[in-house]
């Protein structure tokens, strides 16, 4: 095994390049080399990108599809490669990777609801608990979109806030993020108070529209870019800017690095159980530093600084990470995954959007999903061995 | 070029020159830009342009996933969602030969309403669908190794190389953009071939566009995007002209080729994708440079 692949939607975004410094950073550890190439949104693209590294030599795939309807496609190319696969944010609809095939290793996200949940409740309390907010959501159809069911559980515990309007942005750029906040403005001026943002890159282009109209009110942000911890680090709630309270990330340096630790495993024998094949990963929280995070200590996440946040996930090379030691193979009973991550349980298939409107008829649920026990087994190993374990974070 | 680009990546890689790259992906990942880039020849070669490609194949494949996925219709959501690129080619032709509104102007528009009634029968999600036979069409192998997406591929660009080369359409085609107005004086129904032309890149979009869809069992609103500058380059590498009249569908599939061997070559030496624009941007400009045949073209703008 020597060649480790990225198939990302863009190698332009922070979160990305984050992702793709701790695949290089582990798939050096195990004398592997790394490369990648985005897919801009085009899954024929990717697919003939996935086809070209595999046939050039490829021994793992890590991707993210356009769209939810296009995994079940480049897991496929992965299987008839015969290589290690991992899929992150984007799933199918009712898609199991152990249909797909043996290669179909992982399918991770951060939990959908609670993820979206946390920032909203941030954002609430920041409003003072009362005033209205708008909502800026992400493209149609892409699992990040459906932060917004956390959203709205959040806002049943505040029955002052109230949502003047949410809208689709197409897009995740700062150029789609100023579109939809100039027509919030233009529909709603100064009665907006907050802004719940799907995306930081989204929030930082509503904060450039909210600044030039002297509103210098809270918003949210997701994915953990550079630019947004940096934006979090210089405009607290006093800077007489629009100050983003937190940025909800998924750790996506250590998502690229676990992904070669695990396909260095499948391709030295270790399978996972039905329970690892799709799993939550858990998100950090980096709370702006002008806000009291005590007020937010029943929050169930891990908080973290910008400055620790980014000496982890932008560390370039020389993470606190212990590749070796999140190898099965590796580091035999003693492995550590060094981040916190949970298996999908049947329960929580609605967080992904499977409900019986998209039920397909002919469908098989592996049985293991109504082995509860089996469920809480892995759940609680992974859970000792993270709170036992290495996590930069703590 | 072709052959430089194909000498260049069997000598730097040791899987190019392999029956499963060649067939498997070159092939196989050059045919939907091979059907959008037959289908924009013909309107190039009457002096038009249909700027709508790509559209119509997003609301095409869209069309045939939902009448599978929403209506059970099966296999016959295939011959639909083709006429829907014939139908929507139709509008474009129509609209321009009969409104006489220059046809970039009609197609820029079009390009606008297709690709926004896409987004708005699919609410902006995109369309899985559940149907292994409509799949095997794009990806089955009807001849062993060889996927049918290329069969179906190679046997249009023949089938539309005949239209061109041997019917009374595809000679009033090159007619139309040699000098429409002789055209005309001879008899010709101009109208009647200029809507004929844009009939036929509807018609071959929609295929594209059903293809693909059955290829990833699914469509997204977005799924014709890149395709639209990708076959224009083609076409024009392949030795058609914007000034109409010379090069032809047979031409086309070399510039599709130049565009398939050098994505792929690329993508086996693991290029960097911000460098393969840039490197793709030189190869265009050099081949078409190399293919152009200036003895026929008296002004170039």
């Amino acid at each position: 095994m020597d060649k480790a692949f990225l198939s990302p939607d863009s190698l332009k975004i922070d979160l990305w390049k984050a992702f793709l410094s701790g695949m290089k950073e582990a798939a050096d550890d195990f004398g592997m080399t790394g490369s990648a190439q985005d897919h801009g949104g085009q899954l024929s693209k990717q697919i003939s990108q996935i086809q070209g590294a595999i046939t050039s030599g490829a021994d793992m795939v890590a991707a993210t599809a356009p769209s939810d309807a296009g995994v079940q496609s480049i897991a496929e190319t992965a299987v008839d490669g015969g290589v290690p696969f991992f899929e992150y944010w984007s799933m199918g609809k009712w898609l199991f990777p152990s249909k797909i095939g043996p290669e179909f290793v992982q399918y991770q996200i951060p939990e959908t609801f609670k993820a979206g949940a946390i920032p909203a409740k941030i954002l609430f309390e920041e409003m003072g608990g009362e005033g209205n907010y708008v909502a800026i959501l992400g493209p149609k159809g892409h699992i990040g979109s459906y932060r917004v069911e956390g959203m709205k559980m959040a806002q049943e515990d505040y029955p002052d806030i109230t949502l003047l309007g949410s809208q689709y942005s197409g897009g995740w750029t700062r150029q789609k993020g100023r579109e939809v906040m100039s027509s919030f403005i233009a529909n709603h001026g100064d009665d907006i108070d907050g802004v719940y943002c799907n995306n930081g890159t989204l929030g930082l282009g509503a904060a450039t529209v909210l600044s030039e109209n002297d509103m210098a009110i809270p918003f949210t942000g997701f994915d953990g870019a550079l630019s947004n911890i940096e934006y979090i680090n210089n405009n607290g709630p006093d800077s007489g800017e629009p100050y983003q309270v937190q940025e909800q990330a998924a750790p996506p340096f250590w998502q690229g690095g676990w992904a070669v630790a695990k396909a260095w495993d499948w391709l030295h024998g270790w399978r996972p159980s039905i329970p690892e094949r799709m799993m939550w990963t858990r998100t950090l929280t980096v709370l702006n530093p002008g806000l009291d995070q005590s007020k937010f200590s029943d929050l169930d996440t891990t908080f973290a600084t910008p400055d620790k946040y980014n000496s982890v996930a932008y560390s370039d090379g020389h993470s606190p990470y212990d590749w070796k030691l999140a190898s099965v193979h590796e580091s035999g009973e003693d492995w550590d995954p060094q981040h916190a991550l949970a298996p999908i349980r049947k329960s929580e298939w609605n967080q992904l959007k499977w409900d019986e409107s998209n039920k397909p008829n002919d469908l098989s649920v592996p049985s293991e999903y109504d082995d509860a026990d089996l469920f809480d087994q892995v759940a609680e190993d992974y859970h000792q061995r993270n709170v036992n374990g290495n996590n930069p974070y703590l | 070029m072709l052959v430089i680009l194909m000498a260049i990546f069997t000598a730097t890689s040791g899987v190019f020159l392999t029956f499963d790259n060649l067939v498997g992906n070159v092939l196989m990942n050059s045919m939907i830009l091979l059907f959008v880039a037959l289908a924009g020849t013909f309107p190039i070669l009457q002096q038009s342009i249909d700027l709508s490609v790509a559209s119509i194949v997003s609301l095409s494949g869209v069309a045939m996933a939902l009448l599978v996925s929403d209506y059970q219709l099966g296999m016959l959501a295939l011959p639909i969602g083709v006429l829907v690129g014939t139908g929507v080619g139709l509008l474009n032709g129509i609209v321009f030969a009969k409104g006489k509104i220059p046809s970039f102007l009609v197609t820029l528009g079009s390009l606008s309403i297709f690709g926004g009634s896409a987004l708005l029968i699919t609410g902006g999600y995109s369309v899985p669908f559940n149907s292994p036979a409509i799949r095997q069409l794009a990806i089955g192998h009807v001849i062993p190794q060889v996927p049918n997406l290329v069969i179906w591929g190679l046997v249009t660009y023949v089938i539309v190389s005949l239209i061109a080369w041997k019917t009374t359409f595809g000679r009033y085609t090159y007619a139309l953009g040699e000098n429409e107005r002789v055209a005309d004086f001879s008899g010709v129904k101009v109208d009647r071939y200029k809507i004929g032309a844009f009939v036929l890149s509807g018609t071959l979009c929609g295929l594209a566009g059903v293809l693909l869809s059955a290829r990833i069992t699914s469509a997204t609103p977005g799924m014709g995007s890149g395709l639209l500058l990708q076959s224009i380059a083609a076409i024009v590498m392949g030795g058609t002209a914007l000034t109409g009249g010379v090069g032809g569908p047979h031409r086309t599939i070399l510039g599709v080729l130049v565009i398939g061997v050098l994505t792929n070559g690329m993508n086996l030496l693991s290029i960097q994708s911000f460098v393969q624009e840039i490197i793709l941007g030189f190869v265009v400009i050099f081949a078409v440079a190399m293919s152009m045949d200036r003895d026929k073209i008296d002004i170039v703008k």
